[in-house]
């Protein structure tokens, strides 16, 4: 919300949008949210982020980047530190469309699609409910269940080792 | 238009701003766009974190779709960004795109590698940052770039180039830059680039999931006309990572010796500690050599020098034990034998290497353990055998002491046979460098109050936190606390202080001249430097050591450190003040023997083996190690009262290595054979 109040602000005024913002979240993490015109501006936003704060080190934790469909205009957002446990502490149905789509995975219902991961044992309920513990409940509750289980087999690649693992995918209307 | 890509990325124990940044480099070399982005960081148990990415990228060039050999290419530089220094992403991705990232790394590595050997000669024209600007103008870039090419054709697992069109080429780039550039100092550091290519081994650049760069070098390139003298050594490995430069230099092809972590507080340090990074780890190699008289194996050493002044001190933590992990993983690269190794790995030195490390400055257990599993799962040989100080199967050396014992032992001998003081029966004042929360000094602090209760005062204790001081002596019980903690002097209780103690801390100048003085200052029965950077006492800075009429501040040194006292420092100490030494070599030995001993185990035993048997073993060991300490320090006594007039108490000591350094051979070639017999058996 304060997003937007920010950028209608910036429209009534006739401004260029572009535009820092820093929030204290109320567990003590920080925002900051950088908005800008157009977009390829991102690289340089990223670049001059901080590296620490005057209360010490925190660790950048998440991480968002929004383009308008226009591309006249973009949002970053960055969240640093770690949320506190009590927020981040899963309920039972969280995740519950992931192991939905999991369980058609699993059984087949996708196996012509081939955007689509094929079925293997990390996609069954109990290694995924497992799987979640590893996760902030955010990256959980927000994505999007294919994106999700693709990226749980980048994570079985790296996971336990030093190495980095890619994945290009070309975008699909 | 919205983005053309859906790209994931999951990347293992990254700082995320920066795993964040490296993939908009690259993306943005590549010509695309951000248009939306998700970070997150997940859980990876004891491993750490990963960073997940979702990025969605537009190309900037609609008229240029991105096909499959640039996404296989971008797919590969996404990876090695993880391991890329700073300097090679500012080379590859701003100011050179052309090169690639392959080639950058390996010019980056070349000018690290040139400054240890090139500054000697000339350490003003040929300061690190003279070198980076100088090879990476616009007008050299080209010949690095050529060389780099050279490398790269030379080592390449599919089609290496023969020896004598190596040659040829070879020759002809010298002509060309011989011909074409005028700047002399330009010229010999491209001269020297190619010298080093042709002094390479081995490589693993061509190895897929390599962490660093890696060459094995002929000794030969590293040594100067100045140096050619002195003894070389039988391998040298370097290798290049994110942020850090790593030297492995051992003098016999089957030698033991530490891995060492040296992390300069500022910028100018690290430009003074790289100019010496290879000095430093061949001159501990050699005092290795010389230390492992008592055991069959040579002497080794290997020094990882990082650039982290600019980081937080979380960050710093973090990049250490990442430099750790890229250097180890490099040297299996170089040294393993398997199907990987094969076939992406050209050998130009058509033999196999075993090496063995062990833990010193600033290696953790968790280093230690993360070593061992990484060399199991790589298929090593014998993957317990490659570092020593395990805290399970293995004899930390921390935890039991074993060097501090056997500098212990010197001590009381030096102190009798000297200063004709019996350290059981009469009072006697220390002076440590080196802090309680560190192996030698800690341990130090903890056997003298074992052996000597309150006969021992320490009168001054110095590290990297600061120093303590107390002409009474500080509280025993209070040190004892730091030492069980693994705390920093600087944690030091100031109510436990004396009416005339104090405590300075290196947070401002004041505090910093009295901590780097402390060893000089204060008057004390002896002296044990148990830590500090190499050299400290040297020719050009021995008299602060002595008080205004000459006399010493303590006519007694243990030196429970590595080539704290430069060796023409020594030799003025003694000559002028009558200073008496025990030299490293000898005072500290004992750490590798515990290691040696260690390693003979895990041949002979399982881990579960060794484990059961712990206890007995550990006290054989600390036994032998005692016995060890007090037979050579009865001899060099012997030696030294029978020819009194000699400048240093080691003198004749070394002379007893020369003798049985010749004798290792043979027992080396044994164990050789042991192992393989050993191997071939089981």
């Amino acid at each position: 919300m304060d997003h937007l109040k920010a950028i209608s602000a910036i429209e009534d005024a006739n401004l260029d949008p572009y535009m820092n913002l820093k929030s204290h979240l109320p567990d003590g993490r920080f925002m900051l949210t950088y908005i800008r015109p157009g977009t390829g501006r991102i690289l340089n936003v990223i670049q001059n982020l901080p590296r620490s704060f005057s209360g010490g080190y925190l660790p950048l934790t998440k991480a968002q980047v929004f383009t308008s469909e226009d591309e006249k205009l973009s949002i970053s957002i960055f969240v640093y530190g770690n949320e506190v446990e009590s927020n981040s502490k899963l309920h039972l149905d969280d995740g519950a469309h992931i192991i939905d789509y999991a369980k058609k995975i699993q059984d087949g219902l996708f196996r012509s699609d081939r955007l689509v991961p094929s079925s293997c044992d990390l996609f069954n309920q109990d290694e995924l409910r497992a799987y979640f513990q590893k996760c902030p409940k955010t990256y959980i509750l927000r994505s999007e269940p294919r994106r999700f289980l693709k990226q749980r087999l980048l994570y079985e690649e790296v996971s336990g080792t030093e190495c980095m693992a890619v994945s290009f995918e070309v975008r699909t209307k | 238009m919205l983005g053309d890509y859906w790209i994931d990325i999951a990347v293992t124990n990254s700082l995320p701003q920066t795993a964040l940044e490296n993939a908009a480099r690259v993306l943005a070399m590549n010509n695309l766009d951000i248009m939306r982005s998700h970070l997150d960081v997940l859980s990876d148990g004891n491993n750490g974190n990963v960073t997940m990415l979702r990025l969605l990228v537009s190309s900037i060039d609609k008229d240029k779709p991105l096909h499959d050999e640039i996404l296989d290419q971008m797919k590969e530089e996404l990876k090695r960004t993880k391991w890329m220094d700073p300097i090679t992403m500012d080379l590859v991705f701003t100011k050179y795109p052309w090169l690639g990232v392959i080639k950058g790394e390996i010019i980056t590595a070349m000018c690290c590698l040139l400054h240890p050997i090139m500054a000697p000669t000339n350490q003003y024209a040929f300061s690190r940052s003279n070198i980076f600007e100088t090879i990476m103008k616009d007008r050299y870039i080209r010949y690095a770039s050529d060389i780099a090419e050279l490398f790269l054709d030379r080592f390449n697992p599919n089609d290496p180039i023969r020896d004598d069109e190596f040659s040829m080429r070879k020759e002809k780039l010298l002509k060309q830059i011989g011909s074409d550039v005028e700047d002399s100092l330009a010229k010999e550091l491209l001269a020297k680039m190619l010298d080093i290519v042709s002094h390479t081994f081995r490589t693993n650049v061509y190895l897929q999931n390599r962490y660093a760069l890696g060459l094995r070098l002929d000794p030969r390139v590293m040594h100067t006309q100045e140096s050619q003298t002195r003894d070389g050594p039988y391998g040298v490995f370097f290798c290049h990572g994110r942020r850090f430069n790593a030297f492995h230099c051992r003098f016999r092809d089957i030698s033991r010796g530490g891995m060492r972590i040296v992390t300069p507080a500022n910028s100018e340090l690290h430009a003074l500690e790289s100019s010496r990074q290879y000095e430093e780890c061949w001159g501990l190699a050699f005092a290795q050599h010389l230390k492992n008289k008592d055991i069959p194996e040579g002497g080794s050493k290997a020094v990882v020098l990082i650039q982290c002044d600019d980081l937080t001190s979380e960050a710093k933590q973090f990049i250490m034990r990442k430099s750790v992990k890229a250097f180890t993983n490099t040297l299996l690269d170089l040294i393993l034998e398997n199907e990987e190794t094969k076939s992406h790995i050209v050998d130009r030195l058509g033999k196999k290497e075993v090496l063995y490390l062990g833990p010193d400055e600033q290696v953790t257990v968790d280093d230690i353990d993360w070593i061992v599993k990484r060399a199991k799962l790589r298929g090593y040989d014998n993957p317990n055998a490659l570092m020593s100080s395990k805290p399970r199967a293995g004899i930390n050396h921390k935890e039991y002491g074993v060097t501090s014992e056997g500098v212990n032992c010197f001590l009381d001998e030096a102190l009798q046979r000297v200063l004709s003081i019996n350290p059981k029966k009469d009072r006697f004042s220390l002076k440590l460098t080196g802090g309680p929360g560190g192996d030698v000094a800690g341990n130090m602090i903890k056997l003298s109050i074992r052996d000597y209760g309150r006969n021992v005062s320490f009168v001054g204790i110095a590290d990297e936190s600061g120093c303590a001081e107390d002409p009474d002596g500080l509280d025993h019980e209070e040190l004892l606390r730091l030492v069980d903690m693994g705390l920093t002097i600087s944690h030091f209780d100031p109510t436990k202080l004396g009416p005339d103690g104090s405590i300075h801390l290196v947070d401002n100048e004041a505090g910093i001249k009295h901590r780097n003085s402390m060893h000089n200052r204060l008057k004390a029965d002896a002296f044990v430097p148990c830590g500090g950077r190499p050299n400290t006492i040297d020719i050009s800075n021995y008299k602060a050591f002595l008080n205004a009429d000459g006399e010493p501040s303590s006519k007694l040194i243990v030196e429970g450190a590595n080539l704290f006292i430069t060796k023409e420092a020594r030799k003025a100490l003694y000559d002028e003040a009558g200073v008496t030494i025990i030299k490293d070599s000898s005072a500290n030995k004992c750490g590798v023997i515990t290691s040696s001993y260690e390693i003979c185990a895990a041949m002979m035993l399982s881990e579960e083996e060794f484990y059961e048997q712990k206890d007995t073993i550990v006290n054989e060991v600390l036994e032998k190690l005692r016995s060890l300490a007090r037979l050579e320090a009865e001899l060099l006594f012997r030696e030294f009262e029978s020819e009194p007039g000699k400048s240093h108490v080691s003198k004749r000591c070394i002379i007893y290595v020369t003798f049985i350094v010749d004798k290792r051979l043979l027992l080396t070639t044994i164990l050789s054979r042991l192992h393989a017999g050993y191997k071939s058996t089981y």
